[in-house]
Formats: structure tokens, C-alpha cells, sequence
């Protein structure tokens, strides 16, 4: 219940009117604070989609003007031109993120199951597990160097594989966290259970313990997703073949020095942005339930 | 179907002793329930069993089959938790047919036990409800049904009642107990509630602080209960205690508590004997103290008068709080007994059931005397 603004020094009952009156401002304020701040991050988004429908002749003439007319002129050639090769570009980013997803889903529940379950104690349980949370601490930026290092000589630049396996190391210290926390939180009787019905540890696990962490696995998969989606930096360092680039690194291409193409950057982008769209609406309030686990404990 | 056998089974947490030499036979087709105080290890006892702990030492035994470093899974045994311990993601029937399908049971097989469990509990029309959709009383069963499908060799109940409200608790205890009959199957029945276990036991093994304190069936458990903790875990309301010596009297023996004497019968004071002039401790349940006015025929009254501080009124009794010389005891009286608060009433103690601990050992000085006499079972 909102408190009433009102100061009320006297027995008498306050008036409804003005109660109601409180309380409808105290609302209409609140509303209008988040509209303001919806608009200001939905407007670059609905300005970027504007942009995707006018020619870039357009858009250096009048930047913030509506289109003439629905162009799809813009999408067809980046969907379809063979100079572009968009599809190879997006099927690049399918690839490694998938394949990252899948490898970080893979380690981060196993191991946030060993970590999070008392059951399973081992010798520098706690000293791997702080290592973990020390990682997350420390500036992606300074693992650059080595990281390339470590790709040139195992051979991997230019490969999938190189995003693969560093993406997923990137990912693994949150996830495992994450994980092992909302783990932590399952009931021991649970698994009990399940030892009895006749579950080994893996099927105990996979069988009762991985379905009912997931929101957690929502978490997981949906934070990497976009995270892997859109990562540039490595993209550009571990990647220098044209034909093997990421979305994202493709995109820079549209932006040059000297001239830059902003219809068909702004059309890559929508299309780009599109997964991330689908994925968050299909997963948000598993996603949401996964952050607030562990708040209220049932 | 099968025998379970504790042999000196230990269970320490580093230097800490949670369960001390277990030695416990359950024969096959028993009832056996575990009681104590929690910490007693009654459920370290039962997860050891069920092989969700580690045995320290000792052995454990499924019928001739040494258990000890078998898995859960291959112990042929089912479990009822507190918590009932439902998988939330699966529907009542999924819940159910789970440990079946994990032992690759045929399908028509699976189908076929899990409605005829589900009919024999009631709970045919929650088949495809998930657990949250179930109450309590509806969980429970369902935690049962899941235990029944196995058909185990030996059921596993860890307080399965602690969560249901007083009155489902009764209907519980007395469906779980037609459940042992009709399935003939083993039981072993963990609880901290004493009516729980002398209404559902065929035995009771009493546990406290890790140590098993004495094993027999609720009659002899209450009528001659083996030490001072015995004897007040059961009953309820509880035996009242008095600090009190053993005097010799022109051949009569007397037990003085200070407050009051009572003269011990004859024909009973012969295990007493040894105690004269020893502290001991007298204990007499509540019921054995009534109302002057109401006593009942061929008892040995012994009087005494007592100030009345609560009355509690049952309609079937009256529970009296009273207080004497600064010694406190209870009695179960007559409801038509006329106890005011603060007012004065003489009670009589039945002298032929009190009973007498060695203030020491806490051992009942009647023990073995009185062995002999019980009608029916054997302690061990």
C-alpha cells in the first residue's frame, strides 16, 4: 500500500477525494519516469529500423528524416548479394555461438552441480571455487595477447574453434557461479530421492537436478547468447580472413574512413539484432526468475 | 520381503559420535519404529540403512546381504521423506513410474502398478497434477505411492507425518499402519513423536544422544521402561520425577522424597532392596496420581496433599499441575474432580506402578523383576 502524503495530524479520516488524488500523482509520476527511460534507450533502435528502410544518398542528406517510401531495397541486396555474402558472415556468428553456448552450457552445469552440492567434496573445493570468482575479476583486455599467442601456436587462427574455446572460457567463471549457486539452493532430500528410485550421479543430475535449475540454465544460455553475439574484439584479433569474420566484425566493413554505407549498416544491424529479439522474449521470465533465485527462498 | 540387521554400527562426524554401536535386529514383515529427541540419530540410523550416509563401522545387513558399500539404488529399498521429496517437474504418475522406468520395467507393467497403487491410496484423479498442485495430505500419499510401486524389500519412513496438520496426522498414522498389513512388507519408521511411535509400532527401538536406550514392543516399553529417559520420553503428559532415598522402616520398605513417604508393598519392594539408603529417583506417570474423592478400586493409596496451581480441563480427564513442598508433579484425574487454581486437594498415588531409578545410572531397579512378569513380547 502507498502511504498517504497527506499529513493527517488530526482523528478525522482524510477525505477520499484526496487520498485518491495522492495516490493517482504518486502513480502518474512513477509512469512517467519510466516512459522517459524507455524512450531513451527505444529510440536509437527506432531510429536504426527508420534508417534501414532509406538509401544512405537519403540519410547524409536529412539524418533524421522518415523514408519516402517502404524500401526493401536495402535488405534484398544484404540478404542476397554475393558481394556482400552476408549469409556467410551470419552463419559464422551461428556457428561459433552456438558452439559456444553448447560448451559453456556442458561444462558450467557440471560443474556448478560439483561445486554447488555439498554432497560432492573434494580436496581445494574452496580454493578452485574462489579462483573462479577471481577470474571474473580480472580485465578481458590484458588475456588478448596471450590468448593470441596460445591460438597462433595451436594453430587456430582463422578458425571457428578459436572463438569457440575462448568465448567459452570467457563465459565459464559466471556460469559455473551462477550455476553452482542456484544449485546450492535444490533441496538434499531431492537427490536422496532420486538415489533411491535408482539414479546413479549422472542421471541423478541430469534426470531431477538439471530440469529444475532451468531458470538458471535460461540465465546462462541467454546472458552468453547476446554476449557471444555481439562480441567484436576477439572476433577481429582471432579472425583475419574475410570469408571467416562474425556478424559483428563483417559490420565494421559498412563503416569505413572514407565512405561509409549507414542504410546497410542500419539493415544489418536490424537483422542482426533480430535473434537477440526472438531469444530474450522466448526465454525473459525464465531469465528474470533465474536472477531472483536464492532472493526469497521458498 | 526382509530381515534388517544393525551390527555395532557406528557413524562419526570427525571426532564426533552421532550414532554409538548400534545393535538392532528388524524382523522381516516388522513394524520397527525409531523414536528419540532429534540429534538421537534415529535418521543418521535410517539413512545409513538406506545408504544415503556412510556406515563408520559396524555392519548393516538386507535379509543375509551384507549392505555396507552397496549403492542406494541396489539395496531394494523405498523411502518417504519429510519433505516428501517429489520431483516438482514431473506429474504424480511420472513421479511414481520414475523409479520403474529407471530399472527398465515394462511399460504396461509400470502402467498397470502405478494405477493400482494410485487406486488403493485414492489418488487415481491426480495422475497428471504436478506436486504444487497437491496438498499436503495428497503430497503424502503420493510420496507413499511412490514407495509402493518399487514393492521394496524394506520401507523407509523418515517423519513422513511432521508436515501434515493434527487431524490429517491421524488419519495418517492409522492408514499407513493398514498399509503394513496389507503390504506384509518390512517397515522401519523414523519419528521424534512418541504417539506416533507406540500407536504404529509393533516394536520400538528408543535412541538418545546416539545410544539405543531399549527395544520392545509400546506395552512393555511403557510399563517397564529400562532407564529414567525411557520412561519419560514415553507417555504424555510425561512421568513426574522426584529425587528421593530408599529407607528401611520395620521391615516395610520407604521411599521419602521429602516432600512425602510412601510405603512400598511388600510383594513388590524386593528389587528395591539393594537401594536402601541410596539416592534414587521415584517416578510416577500422571495417571497413577488421582483425585481422593475418585480412587479407584484395587489400587495401593498412598496419600498426599497437594496445591493446585493449572487445571486443564479435557472433558474425558482433567490434567492438574501441582505443587508440593516446592516439588512439582502431574496427575490425570477424573473430570468430575473439584480443583480449583490455588485451592488445596488431596490426590492418591498408586503405589503398585511407581517406579524407582538408580539416580546414578538412571537404570530402573524393577527392570528385570518386572520382565518376567510381562504378559507378551521379550526385550532384548
Amino acid at each position: 500500500m502507498y502511504p498517504s502524503m497527506t499529513p493527517n495530524f488530526t482523528d478525522r479520516p482524510v477525505s477520499g477525494f484526496w487520498l485518491r488524488l495522492t495516490r493517482l500523482s504518486q502513480n502518474a509520476i512513477v509512469l512517467l519516469l519510466l516512459l522517459a527511460i524507455t524512450l531513451l534507450i527505444i529510440i536509437p533502435f527506432i531510429w536504426m529500423v527508420i534508417m534501414s528502410f532509406r538509401t544512405t544518398g537519403e540519410i547524409l542528406s536529412n539524418p533524421y528524416g522518415l523514408p519516402t517510401s517502404l524500401n526493401f531495397d536495402n535488405y534484398a541486396e544484404l540478404l542476397f548479394s554475393p558481394r556482400i555474402a552476408f549469409y556467410r558472415y551470419f552463419y559464422n556468428s551461428v556457428v561459433v555461438t552456438v558452439g559456444s553456448l553448447f560448451l559453456t552450457l556442458a561444462v558450467s552445469t557440471l560443474a556448478g552441480y560439483a561445486f554447488g552440492r555439498s554432497r560432492y567434496r573434494f580436496r581445494f573445493r574452496t580454493a578452485v571455487f574462489s579462483s573462479l570468482l577471481l577470474a571474473m575479476m580480472l580485465p578481458p583486455q590484458i588475456q588478448y595477447l596471450p590468448q593470441f599467442q596460445m591460438m597462433t601456436e595451436y594453430g587456430l587462427l582463422n578458425t571457428h574453434l578459436s572463438l569457440i574455446l575462448l568465448y567459452t572460457a570467457s563465459a565459464l567463471p559466471v556460469s559455473t557461479y551462477l550455476m553452482a549457486t542456484f544449485f546450492a539452493e535444490l533441496p538434499d532430500e531431492l537427490e536422496d530421492a532420486a538415489y533411491i528410485d535408482g539414479c546413479g550421479d549422472l542421471k541423478t543430475f541430469y534426470r531431477v537436478m538439471l530440469p529444475l535449475a532451468r531458470p538458471a540454465v535460461s540465465t546462462v544460455l541467454l546472458v552468453n547468447f547476446l554476449n557471444f553475439w555481439n562480441e567484436l574484439l576477439l572476433a577481429v584479433t582471432m579472425i583475419t580472413r574475410p570469408e571467416m569474420r562474425t556478424l559483428p566484425a563483417a559490420m565494421m566493413l559498412f563503416v569505413g574512413e572514407n565512405s561509409s554505407d549507414y542504410a546497410m549498416a542500419s539493415a544489418s544491424l536490424v537483422v542482426a539484432m533480430l535473434p537477440v529479439l526472438i531469444i530474450y522474449l522466448a526465454l525473459s521470465d525464465r531469465f528474470i526468475e533465474g536472477l531472483t533465485a536464492g532472493a526469497l527462498k521458498g | 520381503m526382509s530381515s534388517v540387521t544393525f551390527d555395532k554400527v557406528v557413524k562419526r562426524y570427525g571426532t564426533n559420535v552421532v550414532v554409538r554401536e548400534l545393535n538392532l535386529d528388524v524382523a522381516d514383515k516388522e513394524f520397527l519404529v525409531l523414536v528419540g529427541p532429534s540429534g538421537c540419530g534415529k535418521s543418521t540410523s535410517l539413512r545409513m540403512l538406506a545408504g544415503l550416509e556412510e556406515i563408520s563401522d559396524g555392519e548393516i545387513r538386507i535379509g543375509d546381504r551384507v549392505v555396507n558399500n552397496v549403492a542406494p539404488k541396489d539395496r531394494d529399498i523405498a523411502m518417504v521423506f519429510q519433505s516428501y521429496a517429489l520431483y516438482p517437474h514431473m506429474t504424480v504418475y511420472d513421479n511414481m513410474a520414475f523409479g520403474l522406468k529407471l530399472r527398465k520395467t515394462p511399460k504396461q507393467i509400470i502402467d498397470q502398478r502405478v494405477r493400482e497403487a494410485a487406486k488403493s491410496l485414492g489418488i487415481e484423479h491426480l495422475l497428471d497434477r504436478r506436486p504444487r498442485q497437491l496438498s499436503g495430505g495428497q503430497r503424502q500419499r503420493v510420496a507413499v505411492g511412490r514407495a509402493i510401486v518399487r514393492e521394496p524389500a524394506v520401507f523407509l519412513m523418515d517423519e513422513p507425518l511432521s508436515n501434515l496438520d493434527a487431524k490429517l496426522r491421524v488419519e495418517a498414522r492409522s492408514f499407513i499402519s493398514k498399509l503394513h498389513q496389507r503390504l506384509e512388507t518390512t517397515f522401519i519408521y523414523v519419528t521424534h513423536d512418541q504417539v506416533e511411535a507406540m500407536t504404529m509400532g509393533s516394536r520400538i527401538a528408543v535412541l538418545n544422544a546416539g545410544d539405543l536406550q531399549q527395544v520392545d514392543t509400546p506395552f512393555n516399553l511403557y510399563h517397564n521402561p529400562r532407564n529414567k529417559f525411557v520412561a519419560g520420553f514415553i507417555g504424555s503428559p510425561a512421568m513426574n520425577f522426584m529425587n528421593a532415598t530408599v529407607k528401611q522402616d520395620n521391615g516395610n520398605l520407604l521411599v521419602d522424597t521429602g516432600v512425602f513417604q510412601v510405603t512400598i508393598p511388600a510383594r513388590k519392594a524386593d528389587p528395591f532392596r539393594s537401594h536402601v539408603g541410596k539416592k534414587v529417583v521415584f517416578g510416577v506417570r500422571p495417571e497413577d496420581i488421582h483425585d481422593a474423592e475418585f480412587q479407584p478400586p484395587g489400587i495401593t493409596p498412598s496419600m498426599v496433599e497437594a496445591n493446585v496451581d493449572v487445571v486443564e480441563q479435557m472433558g474425558n480427564e482433567m490434567i492438574l499441575y501441582l505443587e508440593q513442598g516446592g516439588a512439582n508433579f502431574i496427575a490425570r484425574t477424573d473430570p468430575r474432580t473439584r480443583a480449583r487454581v490455588g485451592g488445596k486437594l488431596g490426590v492418591v498415588m498408586n503405589i503398585d506402578n511407581v517406579h524407582l531409578f538408580d539416580a546414578d545410572t538412571e537404570l530402573s531397579l524393577s527392570y528385570e523383576a518386572k520382565m518376567k512378569e510381562m504378559p507378551i513380547g521379550k526385550s532384548k
